[in-house]
């Protein structure tokens, strides 16, 4: 049951997501030609300098990237099925309702992981052909907490989406919106590495707590 | 599962209600005082400064030129000064309003200074403790500068390096590639000269926006510093006098155009030095109560004193000396708790409500740091607890659950607990 429900879920999400991969990819192909156009208009030592001692990004294309992502395959993945209440009858069938969602959680995460590493082997790429190796953890230290705001993005709207009560709704959705917060502090690159083991803590704590209004949409709570 | 999922949800409340909630509360009602400016007056012979407070005395009122009555200058003896006082009595900082008020040159001491003499003599050396070895982000890459440019303007070389466990290696920017042979060559030099590999860390300041290229300080792996320039293409290689068993640990390097010192040295020990240019001689700041890991450090030069100010989050204390023969000899110290220690009604107000609170903070690199409450703490679970012990319940089980959130998290618990276990 759970393998049909994850193809189902594959079916539902594969054209949406094709597109999602494929913004992903311009959003590469833009960061570099960001990068090439700072090679052609300075010298390399200037380049070097400004990204290695003044924190110049030259990925900034890709800060918001992952949270855009994670939050557009929450919608896809749940606002059909929350049109009609067509998830009530997912979770009516006999089958553990935990694993049930966690299965379509896994899919939506899946796909979420596919466009982040399209964004990582780019960005990894791109800093191995014009900087050395120090530019590489410089630049996943800094664009690791932008993916970890994507996988809240996405586990965030879920949280929304899945609650039956407005109000809650909107209370789920302010604390989406902190963890989101929470790894996009205006510092220059390479300060989130000491807390990054803290804040990561939240990721698997929204995760199981996105169980928790689809409990409360089974049992038919709107209080 | 649905247990679990409670539990979680119920945790991730409390911890983001505990990192925004006081930080909203306290940008809405708590005044971010900015650190006292403490300075050794050379008039007075005692330590001045100016600082903001909440409630400024009628007498620090009086001395208000315009509507700014809530920054107050004041002295050790309870004086309080107007603006202008203030810097009549640092006339070797505002030595350019002293000229435009025509009160230069100046005589102190049996001295004469004029602006000129107090332009040559000046200097401000700082270290931040967010700036110390193995605090700040390092990229592990270093431009060695020419320092004979042939040129007034520095400019960055088209290589960096970095340190490898046997040696520097060199990576040219245009190539993006090793330069085996420079490599070879700067390595080389480092290790004629008595250096040990691999290096514990390079000290330079990594900008061509300086008055002159001083080169790296290289601590090697028994702790003797070495002093390594790029003159003319070539290494040019120098192991400092300076006792490899003092256990430098940070070597803050500030250029100046007066070439008197290379910067500041900081040890294990937390001593701090002044590195002189001349034979690398250490200038020994007898300081009381330095803990570099939490206090910013300051010292300001002028014609007459070396005056060292240092400071954490609640007080600042300044120490005035004179040099002679090397040695500088305290001729006073002063500790001023800063105004912004005070708790105010506020903060007593946010502590009742809010028994703990967590903060993203920048100490070097970011660090989450929780700040647990006071007694008065008590006061906010107590009343949580009153307004949970008010509610209806069906399930016992929930009330259980509930309390026990709320004793350990007050506010926080009572929120999250009304969002997660629902009955």
């Amino acid at each position: 049951m759970i393998r049909t429900i994850t193809y189902k879920e594959y079916l539902k999400i594969r054209r949406p997501f094709l597109a999602i991969l494929a913004i992903n990819l311009v959003a590469v192909a833009y960061v570099w030609l960001e990068t090439r156009e700072l090679f052609r208009k300075e010298h390399a030592e200037m380049v070097w300098y400004q990204v290695l001692q003044l924190g110049r990004l030259y990925y900034g294309a890709l800060e918001y990237a992952p949270v855009a992502v994670g939050v557009a395959l929450a919608l896809v993945q749940f606002l059909p099925e929350m049109r009609n209440e067509r998830i009530r009858l997912s979770l009516h069938l006999p089958v553990d309702a935990s694993a049930m969602m966690l299965a379509h959680f896994g899919a939506g995460l899946a796909a979420l992981c596919c466009c982040l590493a399209v964004q990582a082997a780019g960005l990894a790429w791109i800093t191995r052909a014009w900087f050395p190796a120090e530019a590489l953890t410089l630049a996943f230290g800094t664009w690791l907490p932008w993916a970890l705001a994507g996988v809240a993005g996405y586990l965030g709207v879920v949280l929304t989406l899945l609650e039956p009560s407005f109000p809650r709704r909107l209370c789920n959705l302010a604390a989406a919106a902190g963890v989101v917060g929470l790894f996009y502090r205006d510092v220059p690159p390479g300060v989130y590495a000491g807390v990054l083991p803290w804040l990561v803590v939240s990721i698997p704590l929204l995760f199981l707590a996105d169980l928790h209004p689809a409990y409360r949409y089974r049992s038919r709570r709107a209080g | 599962m649905r247990r679990l999922s409670q539990w979680c949800f119920a945790a991730l409340l409390v911890g983001l209600l505990a990192l925004y909630l006081p930080a909203l509360y306290d940008k809405a009602f708590v005044m971010d005082m900015e650190k006292t400016h403490l300075l050794y007056s050379p008039t007075l012979k005692q330590f001045i400064w100016k600082e903001k407070v909440l409630n400024p005395p009628a007498e620090a009122r009086a001395k208000a030129e315009d509507h700014h009555a809530e920054f107050v200058y004041r002295d050790e003896s309870g004086h309080y000064y107007s603006r202008e006082e203030f810097e009549r009595n640092l006339p070797f900082i505002y030595y350019k309003n002293m000229e435009l008020w025509g009160l230069l040159p100046l005589e102190i001491g049996g001295q004469t200074f004029d602006a000129a003499a107090i332009r040559e003599n000046r200097r401000v050396l700082e270290l931040k403790s967010n700036a110390i070895h193995g605090r700040a982000v390092d990229p592990g890459l270093y431009p060695l500068l020419e320092s004979n440019p042939g040129q007034a303007r520095l400019v960055f070389p088209e290589d960096r390096y970095r340190l490898t466990p046997d040696g520097l290696e060199f990576i040219n920017a245009d190539r993006n590639e090793v330069d085996e042979k420079l490599s070879r060559t700067f390595t080389a030099a480092l290790e004629d000269a008595g250096f040990r590999f691999p290096a514990r860390f390079v000290a330079g300041k990594h900008t061509i926006l300086k008055a002159y290229d001083a080169g790296h300080f290289i601590v090697d792996a028994t702790g003797a510093v070495f002093h390594l320039k790029r003159v003319n293409g070539e290494p040019r290689v120098f192991r400092t006098p300076i006792d490899p068993a003092l256990g430098v640990r940070h070597i803050e390097v500030s250029e100046s155009r007066n070439r008197d010192y290379y910067g500041l040295l900081l040890t294990e020990d937390d001593r701090i030095f002044l590195l002189r240019e001349q034979g690398y001689a250490l200038v020994k700041l007898p300081l009381k109560g330095y803990a570099p890991e939490r206090m910013d450090f300051k010292v300001i030069v002028d014609p007459l004193y070396y005056t060292a100010v240092y400071s954490d989050d609640a007080t600042i204390q300044g120490m005035a000396a004179t040099l002679k023969n090397g040695v500088l000899h305290p001729v006073r110290q002063y500790t001023h708790t800063m105004s912004r220690a005070a708790r105010s009604t506020a903060q007593i107000v946010r502590d009742a409500i809010f028994p703990f609170s967590l903060s993203l903070e920048r100490e070097g690199r970011l660090v989450l740091k929780a700040h647990v409450g006071s007694r008065i703490s008590l006061v906010g679970i107590g009343l949580a607890l009153a307004v949970l012990a008010a509610m209806r319940w069906s399930r016992s089980g929930e009330r259980f659950r509930r309390f026990g959130l709320v004793l350990v998290s007050g506010i926080f618990g009572l929120a999250a607990s009304a969002m997660a276990f629902d009955e």
